[in-house]
């Protein structure tokens, strides 16, 4: 469960960004509207711990993050959240497995490989294990990213503007994926995006 | 997945960096650990060689020829010097053994030297078959001689005039007859072939009446290609010659006391026509002008190694900023700032010990060739040895080095704002 309250941000020499108040219960999956440049990657941060808020708490699964020391906060983050970056960004050495595993190393969980080769399935990017990050297609490394973030089974997924770059009918396959895998991990899943066609996808919403 | 496991395949997904600073380090590291081996073996066999013996006396001229020559059998004789002044050198109630050398003879390349039963103080001479010589024209072989000569007992060979094989003064008149064999010393025995003084006055009485003798009692400056017998007397009188008007080459003589050091080589040195010449302080002389080599050789290695160090400093600076998302994705996934550290230190760790090892296989095959193409007869006996104490330092040194050099740009991770990374600022 992801709870938001009374957050503010201020960049250095800039006013204070106002973010409105934000629930979502265990497993729920919500969407966060916003023009570009109205903080949408930084509300994101905030919530899974990356970023500092000025004023205001946020609390995952009933935890207060600003009440974690920056270790805690890391460990915290490695376990329970799973991010989905704007850009997809992965290690460039490692193949395509490795990077999943990657994302395990540094929780104490000890990585779920069959889980892993589901997701790979389910993500229609199974036989591409060995190959690297960089020599997929963007649709596929869309895909992956999502997988990564699924690897770790966090209990929150949070999605930065996961269908900016696609069309009408990817961008309606990659919230199906995204919501069907969710579900099927039990994760709270927060999309936050400035995409109009999503927002009938999801039953919850909230806007900046 | 561990950190070095991921440390790895970042190194081998920069392979042009990764093996750049690798040939470095392993340059600068094999040069450093073949100086070092070979300084260490070198020193060791000018020491062993030195065999108790506490001065050498011969002909004036250069002291450290006398001693090489004398000792270790590596430089022409400084000439002759007559036995009756040796002899009474040796009644002096300092000396403890005196042992008189006769040199000049080769058979293939292997020194003969002759000298008397005194030698048995300096050097451990025990046959392995046969026995030690006893009368003239009978010679005992070195272990190392033996084999590379392929001599056994009985065998008769002709000695060579001079101290290389080319010269083509054969002493065809008298043979040398093989009576035994010495165990191995590890000393420059190993490669001689031993004799009495009588066989070499014996062999060179023939053939003095062909070349013109230098004047009695009067020790020469010994040729550089040996051309004259040094071992020349004056022939007309040769069959009056009592022993004690014959010359010799040098002496090896013990003293009973280190008093002796202080008195003994002034006293030959200004009262007699001899010199003497102290190994100990002449072979310092001789390692330290060696050891200004390798320390030139050693400082220009360590500074190939600074240069592999700053090669890794700035492969890793590069990297790091490159790939300063990867690292914020590593926060992500809940990596501290030091778990990322360690992870960027480990591939500093993997090149550096690589290099090391790396260097430390060029160094010994270096070795290997050294050894190859040693002449056989050489006194140096070089060894391919593991890591001595001192390599083990060097290892740790530029282990250390690596991860200065590592550590510098590593630790900016910890100024990564992941955040801002991330939103592509």
């Amino acid at each position: 469960m992801l709870e938001a309250r009374s957050l503010q941000f201020a960049y250095p020499g800039q006013k204070s960004i106002l973010f409105p108040d934000l629930t979502l219960h265990t497993e729920e999956q919500g969407i966060l509207l916003g023009q570009s440049g109205k903080g949408k990657t930084t509300f994101l941060h905030m919530v899974s711990g990356l970023l500092k808020p000025s004023q205001g708490h946020v609390f995952v699964n009933g935890i207060e993050l600003s009440q974690l020391s920056a270790r805690e906060l890391d460990s915290f983050r490695g376990e329970q959240i799973g991010l989905m970056f704007q850009k997809p960004v992965f290690a460039p050495a490692l193949s395509v497995w490795e990077n999943l595993l990657l994302a395990c190393s540094f929780s104490s969980k000890s990585p779920d490989q069959v889980y892993m080769k589901d997701l790979l399935s389910l993500l229609n990017l199974s036989g591409k294990e060995r190959r690297k990050p960089q020599q997929l297609s963007s649709g596929e490394q869309q895909r992956l990213s999502l997988a990564r973030a699924l690897a770790h089974k966090p209990s929150l997924i949070l999605a930065d503007e996961p269908t900016s770059a696609l069309d009408d009918e990817n961008c309606e396959k990659v919230i199906h994926l995204l919501k069907k895998s969710c579900a099927e991990a039990s994760a709270t899943l927060l999309v936050v995006t400035h995409d109009q066609r999503v927002k009938q996808s999801f039953q919850r919403s909230f806007t900046l | 997945m561990n950190a070095l496991y991921i440390a790895w395949k970042n190194l081998v997904f920069r392979p042009l960096s990764s093996l750049l600073t690798l040939l470095l380090l392993a340059i600068g590291a094999g040069i450093i650990f073949l100086i070092i081996t070979l300084s260490s073996q070198l020193e060791k066999s000018f020491t062993s060689n030195l065999a108790n013996t506490d001065m050498v006396v011969g002909a004036k001229g250069s002291p450290l020829q006398l001693i090489l020559s004398s000792l270790y059998h590596i430089d022409a004789p400084t000439g002759n010097i007559p036995m009756a002044e040796v002899l009474s050198l040796k009644r002096n109630p300092q000396v403890k053994h005196l042992s008189m050398l006769a040199l000049g003879d080769n058979y293939a390349g292997y020194r003969i030297v002759g000298t008397d039963d005194q030698f048995a103080n300096f050097y451990e001479l025990k046959p392995a078959s046969g026995s030690l010589w006893s009368e003239p024209m009978e010679v005992v072989l070195g272990s190392e001689a033996a084999i590379q000569l392929q001599l056994t007992l009985a065998d008769t060979f002709y000695s060579i005039h001079g101290l290389d094989q080319e010269n083509d003064h054969r002493h065809d008149q008298s043979a040398f007859r093989v009576v035994g064999i010495l165990k191995p010393t590890g000393t420059v025995v190993d490669q001689l072939i031993l004799t009495s003084l009588q066989s070499i006055w014996k062999v060179h009485e023939s053939h003095d009446h062909e070349e013109s003798a230098s004047s009695e009692g009067q020790p020469h400056v010994h040729s550089e290609d040996c051309e004259h017998d040094h071992h020349d007397h004056d022939h007309e009188h040769e069959e009056a010659e009592v022993e004690e008007d014959r010359e010799v080459t040098s002496a090896l003589v013990m003293f009973k006391s280190s008093l002796g050091n202080v008195t003994i080589p002034r006293m030959v040195n200004e009262q007699t026509g001899m010199q003497a010449a102290l190994p100990a302080i002449e072979i310092n002389r001789l390692l330290s002008l060696l050891g200004l080599g390798s320390k030139l050789l050693s400082a220009l290695a360590w500074l190939l190694m600074l240069v592999a160090g700053l090669s890794l400093f700035i492969a890793l600076y590069n990297s790091i900023k490159e790939r300063r998302y990867e690292m914020a994705l590593l926060r992500t996934f809940g990596a501290s700032p030091f778990k990322v550290l360690v992870l960027l230190l480990n591939e500093a760790i993997i090149l550096t010990l690589a290099g090391c090892v790396l260097g430390f296989a060029l160094s010994r095959v270096a070795m290997l060739i050294l050894i190859a193409n040693l002449p056989s007869q050489s006194m140096y006996q070089f060894q391919i040895l593991g890591p001595q104490a001192e390599e083990w330092g060097i290892i740790a040194a530029s282990f250390v080095l690596g991860l200065v050099a590592a550590l510098l740009p590593a630790l900016r991770v910890y100024k990564i704002d992941v955040s801002r990374t991330l939103s592509g600022e």
